[in-house]
Parts: C-alpha cells; structure tokens; sequence
C-alpha cells in the first residue's frame, strides 16, 4: 500500500482498465445476445438499438477527446499545480480514498444529471433505451463528458494526483459497465447491502413511478441508502424514459433530450424561464405555462 | 434525507477520507516538501558557499524526464554520446514546452569514492513536459544542495567540478543548462549535495 505511484504508471492503469473493459463487455454482450436468442427474444430493433449505443459511445468520445484535450486536462493541471490546497504522494491508501470520494462525487453528479434540466437534456439519451443490456452502458448523451469536471475539481483542489482523479473516475464508471445486464439476477444479500448490483441498476433505468429517481449509485448503493435515494428491485422493470423516443436512429438518439429541451426553452417567454428550464428539474414547468401542451409532455422524464 | 443534510454529511464524509489520507503520506508529504524548495542564493564567483540560503517559495516539484545511464567520469567520449542520445529523444523534445521552462539538466548520482563513475540522468524538469507520457528518472531533494557556479555565461562546467570539495562525500552534482531561442546554452550553473 505504501508504493508510489507515478504519472506514467496511473496513465498505463487508466488505458488498460478502459481498454479491457471494453473488451471484456463486448464478449459479455455476445452472451447476452446468445441468451436472447434462446430465449426468442432477440429482435432486429434490439439490435440496431445495441448498434445506436455503440455509436452514441463514439460520438460522445469525439467530443469528449476535443474537450479533454483543450480543457479538462490543462485545467486539472493549472489547478494542480497553482490552486491546490496540497500534493497528495499517490500510493495504494491514496488511490483507494480517491475512487471512494470519486464514488460519492459520482453519486451526486449522477443525481444532478437526473434533477437539473441541463443534465437531464444529456443523459436522458443514456435512459432512452427501451431494452437493458451491456450495450446500454456505452450510450452516452453529448455533453456526458463536461459536466463531471466541475464535479471532480475539489478532488484535484484536495491535492489528489489529476491523472489518479481521471484513473478514479474511470473506475467508477467501468464498475457500472457490467451492471448493465438481466443476466444475473439479485447477489447475496450483504452485497446487496453495500455494493451498487445489476438489479439496484435496473431499478435505476426503470421507468415505473416508484423507480424513477432511484439508485444514482456508482460502485457502493450506500450513498443511495444514506441519502434516502434507494428503492429495491420488487416490481418488474419497465426500461426507457417517461416520453419514449421510439428511435434506433443514432443522430435522434444522441441529440433528443438537448433538442427537446431547446423546444421548450424556445417556445417559453423571459429569461428567468428560459434559464429555469436549464437549471430546474427536468418535470419543471413555468408556472404561467404549467397546463400547456409543451408543459405537460416535457413533465414527462 | 432533506438535500442540505445529504450534502452536509457528504462534506463530512469528505473531511474525514481526506484527513486520513493526508495523516497517513504525512512523512511522505514532508519528504515532498522539501523537493520542492528551489535554491535562492547565488554565487558567481565559482567557489562553494556553504552559508548559501534556501527557501521554501516553489510549487514546482523536481523531477527529471529524460534518459539514464552509468558513465565514465573520466571519459568525455562516454558523456557525450550521453547527451547525443539524449537529443535524439525527438518524442520528448516535441512534449517539452519551453513556455514553461527551458532548462536542460544533467544530475550526476551515485558517485563512486574515486570521482570514476556515476549515473548520469539527463532530462527536463517534468514540470516543463505537459504531456505526462514520460517516466520520472530522479526525484531531487534540492534543499540539500549548494550552489558551486551560478548564472555562469560558459556552458564549460569544469571549473565547477574543480571547485568542489572531494574531500567531502558528494552525494550528487547538478549542472542546469538555459536554453536561448536558437538551442544554445545562454547560462550554466552547476549545484552539489554533500553528505
């Protein structure tokens, strides 16, 4: 625990760990696919939808890389180096307080992603699909890649290493890769209790009333549990978002939630409603426009 | 839980990790204090000034990136075919950004008694090297080393070598080289550290 590590080496982590994941899912998904099958349920929709996630995946990476390269990178550094409150040597106790503060940041980035309209408008693609599988994992909303920045900065501030805080983001996010699955059903009962699990995940792209809102959880469903965000898998899981976009089509699918929310904003008068609808919870409505038409499907999640 | 609770309790949930972690790299954390203390002092006269001053006023932790190897002291064909490698690291030459520094060093460690061998790191500050692609040869503790020549105009270290004291244990030598625009050496100074 007490071995240091270098940039170089928290760089090699954070490209194999990514790189494997990857790998590692798509076999998984090739099960998956295969238990489908079996079970006659596969069908040419849930399969174009698989290829849209990939896509999303991609086009989220594209921007994701532009923006990573000319902003995230350099401003964790520029903060590093000139705002940090101190410099944390990265060693094994290091790296295992940072993916636990990592988690709990994710926790409440995931849950602002869900109750601020903003957030919503991009990782609503994430939800948008009607079926659950590893794929599912890899679809990703434009702007998924700008908002953990800000979420993570403290962390950087703190004096944690910018690459260990990019390798503990990365781990966070990997874990939930192999959540995305109906493969395996609820773990035992103290893991359960502790660990985010598929079947806390499902419970979290359920549409069903009592799902919505729940398990925002990245690796530990403590966080959900202490904050009084968890609700168990009970009820079968109806997948997607409240207002369906019936779509396998990848620009629809990548870009839905920021065009809807453009409508609305568009279609509302004042800025103090305009910048309500970035900032307010996605079912927010202005309160002369709460019975319009727009209103009442964009209260939809 | 109402939100501002949740976010109370994260905050101490926050205060408590990080505290632990500072308290367990708290002598790590010294060690790294100290390589980050840049020498103020100097001394152009070419003679070692025991008296010379340190102070703590850098965040700049000194760590080379470059290249690493056991040379012949006595052989001026074996370092410079050090630093004719050490050119040809094209991919490291493209990542340095001389905005941020443009300092060449060569930091000679693990001196033999009889002054024969070292291994020599030649590289650049890690801070100058954005691109964090790069291994870290040596970690230098430069609170414990003395200036022997300062800001000389002469990219000729033998004088400094000549002025320092062999009768005392020499742990390490650095020679730090200012780059000019056109890639020559506009000012050498030369530190030792002393057991």
């Amino acid at each position: 625990m007490e071995t240091l590590f270098n940039e170089f080496q928290l760089n090699f982590y954070y490209d194999w760990s990514n790189n494997w994941v990857f790998v590692v899912s798509l076999v998984l998904l090739g099960l998956e696919g295969l238990r489908f099958t079996l079970k006659k349920a596969l069908s040419w929709n849930m399969f174009g939808d698989a290829v849209t996630n990939f896509i999303t995946f991609y086009a989220f990476l594209g921007i994701t890389y532009l923006f990573v390269i000319t902003f995230y990178v350099s401003g964790f550094y520029l903060v590093y180096e000139y705002f940090s409150i101190t410099q944390i040597p990265t060693n094994g106790w290091t790296i295992l307080a940072c993916i636990l503060l990592a988690d709990i940041i994710y926790y409440w980035e995931h849950r602002m992603m869900h109750r601020v309209g903003i957030g919503w408008a991009t990782h609503t693609v994430h939800h948008s699909s009607p079926y659950f599988n590893l794929s599912v994992a890899y679809r990703f909303g434009p702007l998924d890649g700008f908002l953990p920045f800000f979420f993570h900065l403290p962390l950087v501030v703190l004096g944690f290493n910018p690459m260990l805080v990019f390798l503990s983001e990365a781990i966070v996010q990997l874990y939930q890769t192999f959540l995305h699955t109906q493969m395996v059903g609820k773990l035992p009962r103290p893991i359960e209790a502790v660990m985010n699990t598929p079947s806390h995940h499902r419970v979290h792209h359920g549409a069903n009333k009592q799902y919505c809102d729940k398990n925002y959880a990245g690796i530990f469903i403590i966080w959900d549990r202490m904050f009084g965000t968890f609700a168990e898998e009970k009820e079968e899981v109806i997948y997607g978002i409240g207002k369906q976009i019936n779509s396998i089509n990848p620009f629809t699918v990548f870009l839905h939630g920021l065009y809807r929310l453009g409508k609305k904003i568009g279609a509302t008068k004042g800025l103090k409603n305009k910048l309500g609808y970035l900032v307010q919870p996605p079912e927010w409505e202005p309160k002369n426009e709460t019975n319009s038409s727009l209103g009442a499907a964009g209260a939809q999640k | 839980m109402p939100l501002p609770k949740s976010l109370l309790i994260t905050a101490l949930i926050f205060a408590a990790v990080w505290g632990l972690v500072i308290w367990k790299n708290a002598p790590l954390m010294d060690e790294q204090i100290a390589e980050k203390i840049v020498i103020t002092h100097a001394v152009t006269d070419g003679s070692t000034n025991p008296a010379a001053e340190i102070a703590t006023n850098s965040n700049t932790p000194m760590t080379l990136v470059g290249i690493k190897k056991q040379v012949n002291l006595g052989s001026m064909n074996e370092i410079n075919q050090h630093w004719q490698d050490f050119y040809e690291l094209n991919e490291l030459h493209g990542a340095v950004s001389n905005q941020i520094s443009n300092k060449i060093y060569g930091y000679y460690r693990a001196l033999d008694d009889n002054f024969n061998r070292a291994e020599l790191t030649i590289g650049y500050n890690s801070q100058s090297v954005p691109v964090r692609a790069f291994e870290v040869l040596d970690t230098l503790h430069i609170k414990q080393f003395s200036p022997v020549i300062e800001n000389s105009k002469s990219w000729d270290t033998t004088p400094a070598w000549n002025a320092i004291d062999t009768s005392r244990a020499v742990m390490g030598v650095l020679e730090e080289y200012v780059m000019g625009s056109g890639g020559n050496v506009t000012s050498t100074s030369v530190y030792v550290r002393y057991e």
